[in-house]
C-alpha cells in the first residue's frame, strides 16, 4: 500500500525514534557517589580469558610438532639396516634412517677386538666404515683376503644405499692402503620367499688393483672363484659366492635329477645386466639342460630342457665310432678326436670331430637314432 | 536531551571506549561524561528492547551507568567494551525481573508505554511501536543492537552466543515485519 521502505530507512526511523525517547539521566548517575565494586557480582561479567582465540591454532601446532618430533625420534633411534663387515673379524653396524651408526658390535672375538677404542656410535656411516676399514688395515685384515659386505634391513632401496656407501668408503681405504684386498658385496634383493625371480640391485665385486677388470673373470669349469667361502643356497642374502657344487646342486634339484647319469658340459660364472650367475649345461639321458643359477642365492634364473631324459640315446663313444666308420678310419688313425652332445632346434645330436693328416672331419650324429645328420671334411 | 555534537547513530570507536572506561575506573569525571554521551542511546535502546517499556528502560539505563562507574576497574580490555556494557544491561534486566519474582527469562515482557505518545503517528513512532509490538524478543534485541547501538552482526552473534547466520536471518525477518507494519499503517 505505501511506499517501499528500504532496510536503511527503517533503521533510520528506529534511530530517530530512540533519539526522541532516550532520557537524560546524566545528572542522576554522575552525581551519586559510588563505591568501587570489590568482587564480581552476578551483574558484571567476568573478564574473558585472554587469548582464547589463539588457543586452538596453538594446540594444533603443538600437536603437529609433537607428531613431527615422534617421527623424528622414530627414525633417529630405530635401526633401519644392519651392515656386516668382514668375515673374521666380523663387525655389525646398526644404522638408522639418517645414515648414522646406532650401534657397533663384533660378531666374533676378533670383531670385538677390532672395535675396542673405536667409538662408532653416532658417526655417519661412511666415516664409521672408513675408520673401521683403517682399523682392519692396521690389524692386517686387508692385506690379501676379500672383505665381504652385506646389508640386511626392511627397505631394500635403503639397504642398497647403505651398501653402496659402505662399499665406497671401504674401497677408498683399500685404495690408499694398497695390499690387494677386495670388497665383495652381496646383492641387495627384495625378499622372495619362494625362491622365484627376486628383484636384484646391481652389485659386484670391486677390486683395488687398477689392472683388474670390473667384472669377475670367467672361471674354468670346475675351478672355484678365488678366495670365496662356500655357502648353501637355501639361506637368504649371502655374503659370498656360491661354490660350483652348490650351483650344480641347485640346478639338479630344480631339474629333478640326483646327479647320477648326469654329465656337466659347462659350469661358468658370468655376469649380465648387473646379475652374477652360474651358467650350467648338462645332459641326462636324452635331455640337455640349460640353467642360469644366481651366484649368491642359488635361485634359478633360467631353466631349459631339450629332449626327454628318459629317451634312450647312444653314447658319445658310439657316435664317434659311427662317424669314424663313415670316414673309413679307425680311432687310432686320428688325432684331436672329440665329441659333444648338442641340439639344433630340438634335435639332439652328437657333434663329432677329428683330424687326420691335416684334414678336419666334422660329423653330426643323431643321438637317438645314430643317423648321420651331417658330414663335413676340409 | 543531550544531543551535543553527536549525530544519531554515531558510535565511538572501541579503542576510545576502552580508554574512557579506564578513565572512569580512575574516577575521571570527564571520561565518564564523554562515555555517557557516546553510549546513552545505545544503552537505552538495548534496555528498551528487553523491557519493552520506557519506564523500566530508563531505570535499567541508570543502573547500568552506576554499575559501570563502580565496576569499570574490573573491565579487562579485550577489544569489546560495548559487549561488556550490554551484558551488564542484560544481567540487570534479568536480575530485576527475578527479584520481582517473574520467572520468565525475558521470554517476553508485556508491552508497555513508550516515551513517544500513542497519538504520535510519525513514521519513526510507528516503527518503534511496531518493533515493540510485533517482533519476537530476540528480533527486538538484534534489530536495536544493530540499528541503534551500532553493533555489527558478527558482534551481536558473539554477544548473544548465536550463529551468525541465525542473527542475519532474524534481522532481515525483523526488518521485513517492520516494513510490512509500516506499509499497513499508512492508509
Amino acid at each position: 500500500m505505501g511506499r517501499n521502505w528500504s532496510d536503511r530507512e527503517v533503521e533510520n526511523l528506529l534511530r530517530q525514534a530512540v533519539g526522541r525517547s532516550v532520557p537524560d539521566v546524566y545528572q542522576q548517575v554522575s552525581r551519586v557517589t559510588v563505591d568501587p565494586l570489590l568482587n564480581l557480582d552476578h551483574i558484571v561479567p567476568p573478564p574473558r580469558p585472554p587469548r582464547r582465540r589463539w588457543k586452538r591454532p596453538l594446540l594444533i601446532l603443538g600437536a603437529l610438532l609433537l607428531v613431527a618430533l615422534c617421527v623424528w625420534l622414530f627414525f633417529r633411534y630405530r635401526t633401519a639396516a644392519i651392515l656386516s663387515v668382514g668375515d673374521g673379524p666380523d663387525v655389525e653396524l646398526s644404522v638408522n634412517r639418517f645414515g648414522q651408526v646406532l650401534e657397533a658390535s663384533g660378531r666374533s672375538d676378533a670383531g670385538e677386538v677390532l672395535l675396542t677404542g673405536l667409538s662408532l656410535e653416532g658417526e655417519d656411516l661412511d666415516d664409521a666404515v672408513e675408520r673401521l676399514g683403517w682399523s682392519m688395515a692396521n690389524a692386517g685384515y686387508l692385506s690379501n683376503g676379500d672383505v665381504p659386505l652385506a646389508v640386511d634391513g626392511g627397505d631394500w632401496q635403503y639397504n642398497r644405499e647403505v651398501l653402496e656407501d659402505a662399499r665406497d668408503s671401504l674401497e677408498d681405504v683399500l685404495e690408499n692402503w694398497g695390499g690387494g684386498g677386495h670388497v665383495v658385496t652381496a646383492p641387495v634383493t627384495s625378499p622372495a620367499p619362494d625362491g622365484s625371480l627376486p628383484t636384484q640391485t646391481p652389485a659386484g665385486t670391486v677390486t683395488s688393483t687398477p689392472a683388474a677388470q670390473s667384472t669377475v673373470p670367467a672361471a674354468q669349469p670346475s675351478t672355484a672363484v678365488p678366495a670365496v667361502q662356500p655357502t648353501t643356497p637355501s639361506s637368504g642374502t649371502q655374503s659370498s659366492l656360491l661354490s660350483e657344487e652348490a650351483a650344480k646342486s641347485a640346478a639338479l634339484s630344480h631339474a629333478g635329477l640326483n646327479g647320477a647319469n648326469v654329465t656337466f658340459n659347462k659350469v661358468k660364472l658370468d655376469q649380465d645386466d648387473g646379475r652374477t650367475f652360474y651358467e650350467l649345461e648338462f645332459l641326462c639321458g636324452g635331455a640337455r639342460y640349460d640353467y642360469e643359477v644366481d651366484a649368491y642365492t642359488g635361485a634359478i634364473w633360467k631353466s631349459e630342457r631339450v629332449g626327454s631324459p628318459n629317451l634312450q640315446t647312444i653314447t658319445a663313444a658310439q657316435a664317434e665310432s659311427i662317424a669314424l666308420q663313415h670316414a673309413g678310419l679307425s680311432a687310432g688313425q686320428v688325432v684331436e678326436r672329440k665329441s659333444e652332445l648338442d641340439d639344433d632346434d630340438g634335435v639332439l645330436h652328437y657333434q663329432v670331430e677329428f683330424k687326420r693328416n691335416g684334414v678336419e672331419y666334422e660329423y653330426e650324429i643323431d643321438a637317438v637314432s645314430g643317423a648321420i645328420l651331417k658330414a663335413e671334411r676340409d | 536531551m543531550m544531543e551535543g555534537a553527536r549525530e544519531a547513530g554515531r558510535r565511538l570507536a572501541d579503542a576510545d571506549c576502552e580508554g574512557l572506561l579506564a578513565g572512569i575506573a580512575q574516577g575521571d569525571q570527564r571520561a565518564f561524561s564523554e562515555f555517557y554521551q557516546a553510549t546513552d542511546r545505545a544503552i537505552y535502546a538495548y534496555a528498551l528492547s528487553l523491557t519493552r517499556n520506557h519506564h523500566d528502560a530508563q531505570d535499567v539505563m541508570m543502573d547500568t551507568y552506576l554499575k559501570i562507574r563502580s565496576a569499570a576497574h574490573l573491565y579487562r580490555p579485550d577489544g569489546k567494551p560495548m559487549a561488556w556494557v550490554f551484558t551488564i544491561v542484560k544481567n540487570l534486566v534479568r536480575d530485576r525481573w527475578r527479584k520481582g519474582e517473574r520467572e520468565e527469562l525475558m521470554g517476553d515482557m508485556p508491552e508497555g508505554e513508550l516515551a513517544i505518545p500513542e497519538t504520535d503517528r510519525s513514521d519513526a513512532a510507528i516503527v518503534l511501536r511496531q518493533a515493540m509490538r510485533v517482533l519476537s524478543a530476540e528480533e527486538r534485541e538484534i534489530v536495536l543492537l544493530h540499528a541503534v547501538s551500532g553493533l555489527k552482526h558478527r558482534e551481536i552473534a558473539a554477544m548473544l552466543e548465536r550463529p551468525l547466520s541465525t542473527v542475519l536471518s532474524r534481522y532481515h525477518r525483523a526488518l521485513g515485519k517492520l516494513r510490512a507494519a509500516l506499509a499497513e499503517e499508512e492508509v
